[in-house]
C-alpha cells in the first residue's frame, strides 16, 4: 500500500497474571491510524481502551502484563527496543484524562515543559526554550503565557491545566498525539473550548490525533474514523459519519441509542447484564450475553471483522448484523 | 397540572462557607419550588453551587439565611441533626459515586436493613425483617441472590441500584439525586434513569434531579432550573426551556453539548462561542457574575445585579438585556 500509517497496530495481544488467574484484556486486535487522519476509540469502562494506549507507549507493568504483538509500528519503525522507544518518544505525545494529576504539583509550569524541549531538541540556549514554551502556549490560546510560566499547576484552573498538557504534548512536534479522554474530567463549555482547540491544531499542523473517550459526541465531532471496542475486541470501525447515523453492531446500536438526546424522545432502555470476567472468556462472541441477537452460533464460534463496504473501510465483526432490526 | 402542591418551596437561600481566603458565597440567594410529584432537574458546571443546595435539603448544612420548608409547615434549612425523625426518613439522598457510598465491610442485606430499623417504628420480628429488605430489593428489580453480597462483587450500575434501594426503604416521598449517573457508563446509566422514572410514577415520588448533564435532563425531568455562581439565571418548564432557551450563559450551555445526529444540531440555539471560564466564588464579578463571559453584555451588566421575571408562564430568567 502506498499510504503512510502514523500508527499500525497488528495482531496486539494483552493479557495479565493476577492472582485468580489469567487475564485474556485483548485477545488480537489490528488498528491502524493513517497519516493526518483523527481516529477516535470508543468504548466503556474495562473494555481495553488504556490497555492498548499503554501497550503502544511500552508503559504497562510486565509483569503482570503480558504483551505480544506481530508488529506496533510508528511511521513503518517498529517500536520497542531501545531504538524504537526513542522513535517513540520522538513521535507520539500523550494527553491525559486528568490534568490535575498529569502535571507535577511540585514544580513550575517552565520546568515541566523545558524537560520536554531539553530531551526532544537539545543543546539550545536558555532564551530559546523559553520562547518555544511561549510560543507553544500562545498556540493553545493561553491568556498571560509568560504567567502561566512562571505558576505551579495548582494556581491555574482545570481548563487552563488542560491547555498546558497539550501545550507540552505538541511542542515536542510529534507525528501523532494520543488524548485519553482529554476533557472528562472539565465542564462542558471547558469541553468545548478544549475539543475546538484540539481540532485546530490537529488540522492546522497536519498532525494525527488517537482521541479515545466514551463520550460519543465528542468523537463524532473530532473524528473522521471510529473504532469502537467491546470487552479486547475492535467490534465496528469505519468512517464517523456511517457509523453514528448507520450502525450495524448490536452494542454499537445500543451503545447510541441508550445515550440520552437533545431531541427528548426518551431514552431507550440501555443494553442489559454487564462486561463478561476476563477470567474465563467463554467461547463465541463475547458480547453475546448481553446481545438482543443473539444466536446459537454466538456461542461457539469467535465472529471475525467483515467487510460492509467494497474497499474494507468500514467493517463489523457480529454473525447477525445482516438481521433487520424489525426482525427482532 | 394547573392546581400544583408544593412540597420544596425555598426563598431567598444563602449559603455561605467560611475558607482561608474570605467569605464564600456558595448559593446566593435562591428561589425555587418543587411540587409534589415532580422531578425537577437543577443543573451547572461545578462550583455553581448545585450540590451545596441538595446537601441543604438533606440536611448536612444549615442555611445560612432565607427560608426552606417542607410540605409548607417543617423547616428544612436546618441540619440533620435537629430534624424530627419523619423529616430525616422523609428525605432522602442517593450520592454519585456509589462505589463509595456503600460500606465495603457490610453485605447487601446488612446495608438495606439500616433504614428499615431506624424508620420502621415497630419492633420487627426476624422474618418480618428480612421480608421487608427483600422487598425493597426487589422494587428495585435486583434478584434475591444480591442480599448476600458485598459491593466489591456487583456491576457499577447495580451498585447505584441498591443505593437507590436503600434510598427507598426508608420510604420517602422526596429523593436528592446528587449525579446518580454520572459516575456510569452510558449504556448502565439509561437503565438506572429509567428505573428511576418507573418507581418515581409508580409511588408519585418528587426528586431533585442535580446534574451536568443537559440532554439527560432534556429526557426525564418536568422543570429546570439552570445555575451559574450560586445563583439561578434560568428557570422554566422542560418544553419552553429547550424550545426557547433565553439566557445567554443557558444558549452557551446549549451550544457546546457535542450531540450524536445532524437532527440534534438543528435543536441547538445559533451557536454563540464559549469563551472564558466558571469565575472563582470567593471572586465574583460585580454586577451581573456572568458578564465577563456574555458576549451580548453592555454597562448596566458590569454594575447593578439582574434579578428574577417572568417573561412567559412559568419561565423565569435573570438577564437585564431580556427584562421587561
Amino acid at each position: 500500500m502506498a499510504e503512510k500509517f502514523a500508527l499500525q497496530i497488528t495482531n496486539l495481544s494483552v493479557k495479565y497474571k493476577v492472582y485468580e488467574g489469567t487475564l485474556q484484556v485483548i485477545p488480537g486486535l489490528d488498528l491502524f491510524v493513517r497519516e493526518g487522519e483523527r481516529v477516535g476509540l470508543i468504548g466503556e469502562t474495562g473494555c481495553g481502551k488504556s490497555s492498548i494506549l499503554k501497550a503502544v507507549a511500552s508503559v504497562l507493568p510486565v509483569p503482570p502484563a503480558i504483551v505480544s504483538s506481530d508488529a506496533i509500528e510508528v511511521f513503518g519503525n517498529p517500536i520497542g527496543g531501545r531504538v524504537g522507544l526513542s522513535i517513540l518518544r520522538k513521535n507520539v505525545s500523550m494527553v491525559f484524562q486528568d490534568p490535575s494529576t498529569s502535571l507535577n504539583p511540585t514544580l513550575k509550569i517552565s520546568t515541566q515543559m523545558m524537560d520536554v524541549l531539553k530531551a526532544r531538541f537539545p543543546g539550545k540556549r536558555k532564551s530559546e526554550y523559553r520562547k518555544m514554551m511561549r510560543d507553544g502556549l500562545e498556540a493553545v490560546s493561553m491568556p498571560a503565557p509568560e504567567r502561566v510560566l512562571g505558576s505551579y499547576p495548582i494556581q491555574l484552573s482545570g481548563g487552563m491545566r488542560q491547555r498546558v498538557c497539550i501545550a507540552m504534548a505538541l511542542i515536542k512536534d510529534p507525528v501523532l498525539i494520543i488524548a485519553d479522554e482529554p476533557t472528562t474530567a472539565l465542564d462542558v463549555t471547558i469541553e468545548e473550548q478544549i475539543l475546538d482547540l484540539l481540532d485546530y491544531l490537529v488540522r492546522e499542523k497536519n498532525k494525527s490525533l488517537i482521541l479515545v473517550s466514551h463520550a460519543l459526541g465528542a468523537v463524532r465531532k473530532l473524528t473522521d474514523r471510529v473504532y469502537v471496542m467491546y470487552a479486547g475486541n475492535i467490534v465496528e470501525f469505519g468512517n464517523t459519519a456511517d457509523i453514528f447515523s448507520n450502525p450495524k453492531h448490536p452494542y454499537t446500536i445500543g451503545l447510541i441509542a441508550a445515550s440520552p438526546k437533545l431531541t427528548g424522545e426518551g431514552l431507550a432502555d440501555g443494553i442489559a447484564g454487564d462486561i463478561i470476567s476476563y477470567i474465563n472468556v467463554p467461547d463465541g462472541c463475547r458480547f453475546a450475553n448481553r446481545c438482543p441477537r443473539v444466536s446459537e452460533k454466538c456461542q461457539t464460534s469467535t465472529p471475525v471483522l467483515e467487510n460492509l463496504s467494497p474497499d474494507g473501510s468500514w467493517q463489523v465483526s457480529c454473525h447477525n448484523h445482516n438481521i433487520e432490526e424489525a426482525a427482532l | 397540572m394547573s392546581h400544583e402542591e408544593p412540597l420544596v418551596r425555598v426563598e431567598n437561600l444563602c449559603k455561605t462557607f467560611k475558607t482561608n481566603f474570605g467569605t464564600l458565597l456558595a448559593v446566593d440567594n435562591v428561589d425555587f419550588t418543587i411540587n409534589k410529584g415532580e422531578v425537577f432537574g437543577l443543573v451547572g458546571e461545578s462550583g455553581s453551587g448545585k450540590s451545596t443546595i441538595g446537601s441543604m435539603l438533606v440536611g448536612m448544612y444549615n442555611a445560612t439565611s432565607g427560608t426552606a420548608l417542607y410540605r409548607q409547615e417543617h423547616n428544612i434549612g436546618i441540619k440533620h441533626s435537629e430534624r424530627s425523625k419523619w423529616l430525616k426518613q422523609d428525605i432522602q439522598l442517593v450520592f454519585q459515586d456509589p462505589g463509595s457510598s456503600l460500606n465495603p465491610r457490610k453485605s447487601v442485606r446488612q446495608i438495606l436493613g439500616v433504614p428499615i430499623d431506624l424508620f420502621s417504628g415497630e419492633k420487627l420480628t426476624y422474618q418480618e425483617r428480612n421480608h421487608r429488605i427483600e422487598a425493597s430489593l426487589a422494587r428495585i428489580g435486583l434478584p434475591p441472590e444480591y442480599l448476600d453480597k458485598y459491593p466489591r462483587s456487583i456491576g457499577g450500575g447495580e451498585k447505584q441500584l441498591i443505593c437507590v434501594a436503600r434510598a427507598l426503604s426508608a420510604n420517602p416521598s422526596f429523593i436528592v439525586l446528587d449525579e446518580p449517573t454520572s459516575a456510569l457508563d452510558v449504556s448502565i446509566q439509561a437503565k438506572i434513569t429509567n428505573k428511576l422514572l418507573e418507581l418515581q410514577q409508580k409511588d408519585n415520588l418528587s426528586y431533585l434531579f442535580i446534574t451536568h448533564n443537559l440532554c439527560l435532563v432534556r429526557n426525564i425531568c418536568d422543570r429546570i432550573a439552570i445555575m451559574y455562581l450560586g445563583k439561578i439565571c434560568e428557570m422554566a418548564p422542560t418544553q419552553s426551556f429547550f424550545n426557547n432557551p433565553l439566557h445567554p450563559y443557558t444558549q452557551m450551555l446549549l451550544a457546546s453539548i457535542p450531540v450524536l445526529a445532524e437532527e440534534e444540531e438543528k435543536l441547538k440555539p445559533q451557536r454563540i462561542r464559549s469563551t472564558g471560564e466558571i469565575p472563582s466564588p470567593l471572586n465574583k464579578p460585580k454586577g451581573c457574575s456572568f458578564h465577563p463571559r456574555c458576549p451580548h453584555k453592555n454597562d448596566i451588566c458590569t454594575q447593578i445585579e439582574p434579578q428574577m421575571a417572568e417573561l412567559s408562564p412559568n419561565h423565569f430568567v435573570s438577564c437585564h438585556l431580556l427584562g421587561a
